[in-house]
Parts: C-alpha cells; structure tokens; sequence
C-alpha cells in the first residue's frame, strides 16, 4: 500500500513542479520529465499489477494537468511499458550506460506516440513537427536525469515508515 | 506454458487500454466542464501548484531585489545598513507596483471592450512541451465557462478549455489547438490564426502562429496588424493578436500563408483577463493573490 501511496506523491510532485517552477527550465521547449524517468523504472523493474496502476495513475494526471487529449499520456505510457516488458528478456539495461540508452529510447517513443496520436486526432501535422524537433534533446536530458533519477526511484518506491523511524544502529545490525 | 496462461498475462493491460476507451470516449471536445474524475484530479493538483507559484513569485522578487540591493551597495556604503532594514518592504513595494502596473494595464485595455470581465492569475503551466496552456485562479464558482475569451494587457492569450470549480485552463492561441478567425487590421482580408508552439527569431522568447487560408488576391504586407474578426463567435472582433512577417507568396496554390508574432509574450504572462462572453460591463472583480 506504501508504494501506491509513495508513487501517488511522487506523481503529483513531479506533475505540479513540471507545470510551475519547472516549466521553463531548462527551456520552454526542452523541460524535466521525471514522470517519463518513473514509467521508465516500473516498467523495467516493477512487476505487472503494481506498475500498471501507478502508470495509468502518471498518465491520468498528466493528461488533467495538460492540455493536450485526455488520454494520450495513459496511451503513451502504457506503449512504452508493453514495449519494455516485451523486450525486457532479450536486453541489457542494468548496466549504466545501456540505461541511459533504453530512457533516451523511451523518450523518443513517448514523442512518437504523442506525435502519432495528435496527427490521428486533429489531422495536423504541426504537431509532429513540434514533437520530432524536439524530441532527441529531450531525450538526452531525460537520459541524464535517470542517472540521478533512477537508483533515487529504486530507493524511495521501497520507503516505509519503519525504515525512516528506525534507529541507524538497529538497520547496520 | 498453456494457451491459457499466455492470455490471462495479458489482462493486466487489457484492463488498462480499456480504461483509455473509456475515458478516451468521455472526452467530447478541448472545451468543455472538467468531468468528475478530470475535477477531483485536479483538486488535488492545483492547490500545491498555487502554493508553488505563490512561493515562486516570491522568491523570484527577493532574487531579482538582492541583486538591485548589491547593486546599491556598490554604489553608495553608508546606505547599506539603511537598506538592509528596508529590505524586506522594499521587495513586498517592488512586487505590488509592479502588479500594479500590470492590472492598470489590464484594466485600461479591458475598457475598450464592452465586455464583463474577470482579472485572473496564472498558477501553472503545460506540464508537457509541445502543448502550451495555463492554468488559472478562476473557475465556475467566477462566472468562467468553456471558449470565454482570455486577453492580457497587449492582445489576445487564448480561450478557456476545462473549466473546474476554482480553476481553468487556458488554451493559448500558440498552442497547435488552437484557431482564430483573424482580420487583416487595415485591409479586412480573412484568414485563420492557428498555433504553432514554436520559437521565432524574429523576437526572441516570442512564439510564432501561422496565419493560414488567405486568399491568393488578400492585399497583405509584413507589418501588417491582426485583429480578431469575431466571426467565429467566440472572440469579439477587434482584438489585436500581433503582425504579420514572412508572408509565403507560393506560385501555386489557392491560399498565402504568413507568419504572425503575437503581441503577447506567453512566458511572460501573470496576470490576464476573462471576457465573460455577453455579459454588460460592470466593475471588475479584483484578483485573490
């Protein structure tokens, strides 16, 4: 229950520092995606029933806070977690380097969808222009954000109460 | 492993893509009431995104203050201890003038418009890059509904999309959603304003909307104004938009296509103003922070 609970924050957090503080660092076109990172890390780490409900959860209130189609990020994310998990088997993504690589894939196919999607939608092909141009730098910057990112995820999903109040010594025994 | 157990592995994401028709199938257009679940969602958004924008407003007053203070401090010694004291009043002075400035320049353009209007507060932008929207202080409970016009202090912004109970999204006109019915200011030529959500260098921090389906034969010219032609009753006509540059004069083709600056800086905006469509004029109501 503490890892929904945990996840929950960490997606409101995220979603209300991208659209404030955040939302032109470091450009207005290029920006911090830590949702991204975190559908990144349950896909490749978390199994099925914890991991599809904190995904659907990311993509419901990123798509309430955008103001894009409601539903495209619960779509996109969730391409993003079957592509993982259906080539989780047949690569390497715990080394660091190889990481960096599958986050920058990750992001890439994110815009793609996104881009995909808003061309089904409206019919327009501004927005894939818009979405393609940016979206290796995005890449790169969220690529770089994972590095931190990630093993802060890895450690924070398994948080507990009893892990915060429970006296160092006790944790080294 | 079984046929059997091949597919129930596959539940756990068809429940999922079924929840997207669902909601997918809900969804009715960019405009309209959030529904209950978009609203209880954002209920639970928007409170820390005020705090954060009130936090950040501060923070970016004491900041840009500091460096005015060394500034200060450089110049003239013997002041330091004074203005050390006076600091803290001097940064709260700093942001109400400057607030002031940008209502009274609300306030003297909205009366050129015949319209009930409401000063709101942008709290929040796009999460994502390639949409460009805002979030404002004003919702339902304020009189703001979906498509009401929203101008800042030189132009056009955009209009209302989802509107909650204490909240509203703005649409920008930058966004690639979003289209205007526009007039050419001098030459009545028609054409359609539509967002590109892209950088221009012909002002920089600025964004660049097209203006498309003008007629070969529009008498047009870079420098030319845009204004709202009200044609599409959603905006009222005559308001300023921005100027026409890099007109696209193809040798085929039915239409010209020409590049439009906005007046408005989108980064820029804190504070702007909701046309309450149809509704007389009256005094407006000030903004809460």
């Amino acid at each position: 229950m503490s890892f929904f609970l945990l996840m929950a924050l960490y997606g409101i957090l995220a979603i209300v520092l991208e659209s404030t503080w955040l939302s032109n660092l470091p450009t207005s076109m290029l920006r911090f995606d830590f949702i991204i990172v975190a559908v990144a890390a349950l896909s490749f780490y978390r199994e099925a029933w914890r991991a599809i409900p904190v995904i659907v959860f990311f993509g419901v209130i990123t798509d309430v806070a955008s103001g894009g189609p409601f539903g495209m990020s619960i779509l996109s994310y969730l391409i993003i977690y079957g592509c993982v998990r259906m080539v989780l088997a047949k690569i390497s993504f715990q080394a660091g380097a190889a990481l960096i690589f599958w986050i920058a894939m990750i992001s890439v196919l994110d815009k793609l969808v996104s881009a995909v999607f808003m061309m089904a939608v409206t019919g327009r092909i501004v927005f894939a222009e818009v979405i393609i141009q940016a979206a290796p730098a995005q890449a790169i910057l969220d690529a770089a954000i994972a590095i931190f990112l990630i093993p802060f995820i890895k450690w924070y999903w398994d948080l507990s109460w009893e892990k915060i109040t429970r006296p160092k010594g006790l944790v080294m025994k | 492993m079984s046929l059997f157990q091949k597919k129930t592995r596959l539940i756990p994401l068809l429940i999922p893509l079924l929840l997207i028709i669902a909601f997918l199938s809900l969804t009715t257009g960019g405009a309209r009431r959030a529904p209950w679940y978009e609203e209880i969602l954002r209920n639970i958004i928007t409170p820390p995104q005020r705090m954060f924008s009130s936090i950040g407003d501060a923070v970016s007053g004491v900041w840009s203050s500091y460096f005015a203070l060394i500034g200060a401090e450089e110049e003239n010694v013997i002041l330091r201890e004074h203005v050390a004291k006076l600091q803290s009043d001097l940064i709260r002075t700093d942001e109400v003038q400057k607030e002031n400035g940008r209502l009274r320049d609300l306030l003297s353009y909205k009366e050129t418009f015949p319209y009930q209007a409401i000063v709101a507060k942008v709290i929040a932008n796009d999460p994502k890059a390639e949409f460009k929207s805002i979030t404002i202080n004003r919702g339902v409970e304020d009189g703001v509904k979906p498509l009401m016009p929203v101008i800042g202090p030189r132009g056009l912004v955009g209009k209302i999309g989802t509107v909650d109970s204490g909240s509203a999204r703005v649409l920008l006109i930058i966004d690639p959603n979003s289209t205007t019915d526009v007039l050419v200011q001098r030459s009545r030529a028609r054409g359609l304003v539509v967002g590109t959500a892209m950088r221009t260098e012909l002002r920089p921090s600025y964004y660049l909307t097209r203006m498309e389906y003008l007629r070969r034969i529009s008498d047009i010219k870079d420098g030319d104004v845009v204004v709202t032609s009200g044609f599409d009753r959603i905006f009222p006509a005559g308001i300023p938009i921005g100027t026409v540059n890099d007109l696209e004069k193809s040798r085929y083709g039915v239409f010209l296509d020409a590049n439009v600056v906005p007046f408005e800086n989108m980064d820029e905006l804190q504070e702007v103003m909701v046309l309450l469509s149809g509704a007389k004029k009256t005094a407006s109501k000030p903004s809460e922070e």
